[in-house]
């Protein structure tokens, strides 16, 4: 038991990307970027734990499952073709952000059933943004926005008949949270250095329910988080610099889902999620410091910036195929809103609407092991910001972007 | 169940894990100190720094001078009190840097280089809160402030502001306030430990030395001059000129002038003299200050509050029923009592019995409304009169930056500083490039 302990909790690094609505990372196994989240009435392993842990209560009973896997992601750049209003004058803000790598485990764990109760565990990263812009108009502004994460989140299912479960979990969420801007190629000697980190708690609920056999339904809710990053900031004027304590708070965001799945000829399974996530708490970023920061900086780093986002809608669907005994075929498709208004759009996070699409395939190696492969491509749409509409008084359009993210993972029964 | 203890255990420990990693949330230190005993409190470019002094109307500052970026040392250094006591105090050494410039003034400030830095020794006006001396702003700011954007920043020296016994580093100690030896030894002090830092840091310094400051710090560039001429200078350094702006040189005339009013507007300076003397010469504040302002004025004076802070509680007052003086005190000065050990303690501290050998250019600004112009004229003419001073000289600011000594211009104490600064900068400029050949 204990090496596989030792497997299930192998972090490597922390997730640092951003691709999906925001900053939210919703793929967080190798069905889930296979039916493009899509997956949470229909979930029929390890990954139930974190995508519905009431569904654990009607897994087999004598069998624990096991989940791990790897996923690369891929973040093209975003091109900005655009002016930018700064210090009195319009300057040229045409830009590319740097392509971005980044690699995200996932580990799932589902215990044998005890009477009625079942628990499990899952270590993921569920939040993540990492967005670097090396041209002199935007590092004024986002020469580096990352935050990185990883939750532990065990849950405990609870079944109360033969086709409805309940279940709830606690959610231990560690982040880290690094922001760099610089000034100086704009002949503006203003360069800021923060760093912090926070380890924080929230909860999750789930509810499945099974009127018949072929038909499932469930709803999820994972309560929102403050992360209130707290650490050290340097803020310089030209060459010289004060050292700081600094926090900023920003929320990770409750959620809700709702999905059906229906399989039709015990092969085929459909599943429809609507998910709606509530960004509307992000309401600014304020930068707190521990005295008082030099004047001349008040306004770039110490006035709180207007957020004013949206609470947004996400609609998944998912299909997964029993081609035969050893081969499960999926594919899926998403539409996600960008919850960021036109008005308080910035560099750091230039997000817009989504299509979503994904494919994959699982392999049944023996009746304890399987592995499979995932892949998702989120295509970013063009998004025009106005700027006499827009706080940060840019004004262009923001192209490309978008994901790439590659999944492999195996999953154990025993 | 013995594995399900396992795993949480696992379970514990990585999460403790996490949360000890935490370590990703520092940075290092910004503000760190440099090995040479000083540290780079402003680094400013000359790009932004030229904008702001256009934009103010500094005299001299236009679209096609070059103005040198302002990097900032704040020093610390041991000078002596009024009792003679050591203390630590500190000071800000302002260098011409080469940040921000184009290319012909990286040229410029090579060639200056090569030929050494003049060096200007210049005394700030007077402060009561802490946080408004050189290099405390500058720690907090960052950014370049006051006369050195113009000494420095635009006609190339080094300048030296010390912050003055009871501030910066020495804030604990009460400022001796217009006391002579310890204004001395402060200016005087910080010149040699700057001097000192130059040299391991390997800033080029030419040994030329120009005194000058505004208002208190007028007091403390003719009190420096004079400590210089008599000797009690260890620096090094070769006085060649100085001007002292705006300072109330004749202590007891300018009390008598204040005490020949029925109130004042801003009784703060001669609050802050009766504490700063009382406490010099062994006395009890109670002697000069009347109840309850004797018990408030060591708390007021404490280096937390700023003038207006302080002018809230004081009152307006001179003397009488509720005002700030003790009438006797008042009818003392008026009769130039010489039993009074006041009147003796503000003669005493009035620099101006003497005859300087090296060029001295009073300026003053004939609209000054809280040092009248009068003190300036009566310093110089007893100067010249009483001890045969030659070189000493006085320049109406206003008349210097009219270039009209029949101008209507009249400017008050707070407006005079910029031009007066520039006029004596402009002057210090002028003996440079005749001597060194910039």
């Amino acid at each position: 038991m204990n090496r596989y302990a030792k497997s299930l909790f192998t972090i490597a690094t922390f997730t640092t990307l951003a691709y999906s609505g925001a900053y939210k990372i919703p793929e967080q196994s190798l069905s889930a970027v296979a039916l493009s989240a899509a997956h949470v009435a229909h979930t029929t392993g390890a990954d139930s734990a974190y995508y519905n842990p009431a569904n654990m209560a009607f897994l087999d009973r004598d069998t624990s499952y096991l989940e791990g896997g790897i996923t690369a992601v891929y973040l093209p750049s975003i091109d900005f073709d655009g002016m930018q209003y700064l210090d009195g004058g319009l300057l040229p803000a045409g830009a590319s952000s740097r392509k971005e790598w980044a690699v995200i485990p996932y580990d799932h764990f589902v215990y044998k059933a005890e009477g009625d109760w079942r628990w499990g565990v899952s270590i993921t990263s569920p939040v993540g943004l990492s967005k670097r812009w090396n041209s002199s108009v935007q590092r004024a502004f986002a020469e580096e926005f990352t935050l990185t994460s990883v939750e532990i989140n065990p849950s405990l299912s609870y079944r109360l008949s033969d086709n409805l479960a309940l279940a709830a979990g606690l959610r231990f969420i560690y982040s880290e949270g690094e922001v760099r801007s610089d000034a100086s190629k704009l002949g503006l000697p203003f360069k800021r250095v923060m760093k912090g980190n926070v380890v924080t708690a929230a909860y999750n609920l789930a509810l499945s329910y099974r009127p018949m056999p072929d038909l499932e339904l469930a709803a999820t809710f994972r309560s929102k988080a403050e992360l209130e990053e707290k650490g050290e900031a340097n803020l310089y004027v030209g060459g010289a610099g004060r050292h700081f304590g600094a926090s900023v708070t920003i929320p990770m965001p409750a959620t809700l889902n709702i999905a059906v799945a229906k399989t039709f000829m015990d092969t085929l399974t459909m599943e429809l999620v609507y998910e709606r996530t509530y960004w509307s708490s992000y309401k600014r970023l304020d930068f707190q410091y521990d005295s008082p920061i030099q004047n001349i900086l008040i306004p770039l780093f110490d006035d709180p910036k207007d957020k004013y986002w949206k609470d947004s809608d996400t609609w998944r669907v998912g299909i997964s195929y029993n081609y035969s005994d050893r081969v499960t075929l999926m594919c899926g498709y998403s539409y996600d809103e960008t919850p960021i208004p036109q008005k308080t759009l910035g560099y750091e996070l230039p997000d817009s609407d989504a299509h979503i699409f994904s494919a994959g395939f699982k392999i049944r190696e023996s009746d304890k092991l399987s592995w499979g492969v995932g892949v998702l491509y989120d295509y970013k749409k063009s998004r025009d910001v106005k700027m006499g509409e827009n706080i940060n008084a840019m004004g262009g359009e923001f192209d490309k972007g978008g994901a790439l993210l590659l999944t492999g993972g195996y999953e154990y029964r025993f | 169940m013995k594995k399900m203890k396992k795993l949480f255990a696992v379970l514990t420990a990585i999460l403790l894990g996490v949360v000890l990693s935490g370590c990703g949330a520092s940075v290092s230190e910004a503000d760190s100190k440099s090995p040479d005993g000083g540290r780079v409190v402003v680094d400013f470019p000359s790009s932004l720094l030229k904008r702001s002094l256009i934009e103010k109307g500094v005299i001299g500052a236009e679209s096609n001078t070059t103005v040198f970026g302002y990097r900032a040392y704040l020093i610390e250094y041991e000078t002596k009190d009024e009792k003679g006591e050591s203390v630590t105090a500190s000071g800000l050494m302002v260098v011409p840097s080469e940040s921000g410039l184009d290319e012909a003034g990286r040229k410029k400030l090579e060639y200056m280089k090569a030929k050494g830095f003049s060096t200007v020794l210049d005394g700030h006006g007077t402060i009561f809160a802490d946080e408004e001396a050189p290099t405390v702003g500058a720690s907090m700011q960052n950014v370049p402030e006051g006369s050195p954007t113009i000494l420095s920043s635009l006609y190339g020296f080094v300048t030296l502001q010390p912050d003055y016994i009871g501030f910066g580093s020495s804030v604990g100690h009460q400022h001796p306030y217009l006391l002579e030896a310890p204004t001395a030894n402060s200016m005087l002090d910080f010149a040699k430990a700057a001097k000192e830092f130059a040299e391991k840091k390997g800033i080029p310094l030419n040994g030329q030395l120009y005194i000058t400051g505004y208002s208190e710090g007028g007091y403390a560039a003719l009190s420096s001059a004079k400590a210089y001429e008599e000797g009690r200078d260890e620096s090094g350094f070769s006085l060649q000129m100085s001007a002292p702006m705006a300072g109330p040189y004749l202590m007891y005339h300018v009390a008598r002038g204040i005490v020949e009013l029925d109130s004042i507007e801003h009784p703060s300076f001669i609050a802050d003299v009766a504490y700063s003397y009382a406490l010099a010469y062994g006395k009890s504040l109670s002697q000069l200050v009347q109840s309850p302002y004797d018990s408030m004025i060591e708390r007021l004076f404490d280096g937390s509050y700023e003038m207006e802070e302080i002018e809230a509680v004081l009152p307006k007052l001179i003397s009488g029923e509720g005002g700030l003086l003790r009438e006797d005190v008042v009818d003392s000065i008026l009769a130039d009592d010489s039993d009074f050990w006041f009147n003796e303690a503000l003669k005493e501290n009035s620099p101006v019995y003497w005859a300087p050998k090296r060029a001295m250019f009073m300026l003053h600004c004939l609209g000054d409304d809280i040092v009248p112009y009068a003190i300036s004229a009566s310093s110089v003419s007893i100067m010249r009169d009483s001890y045969g001073a030659q070189s000493v000289s006085l320049i109406p600011v206003e008349a210097a930056i009219s270039s009209n000594p029949d101008t209507s211009l009249r400017l008050s104490h707070t407006e005079c500083a910029l031009p007066a600064y520039a006029v004596a900068a402009s002057i210090f400029a002028n003996a440079r490039k005749k001597t060194i050949g910039y």
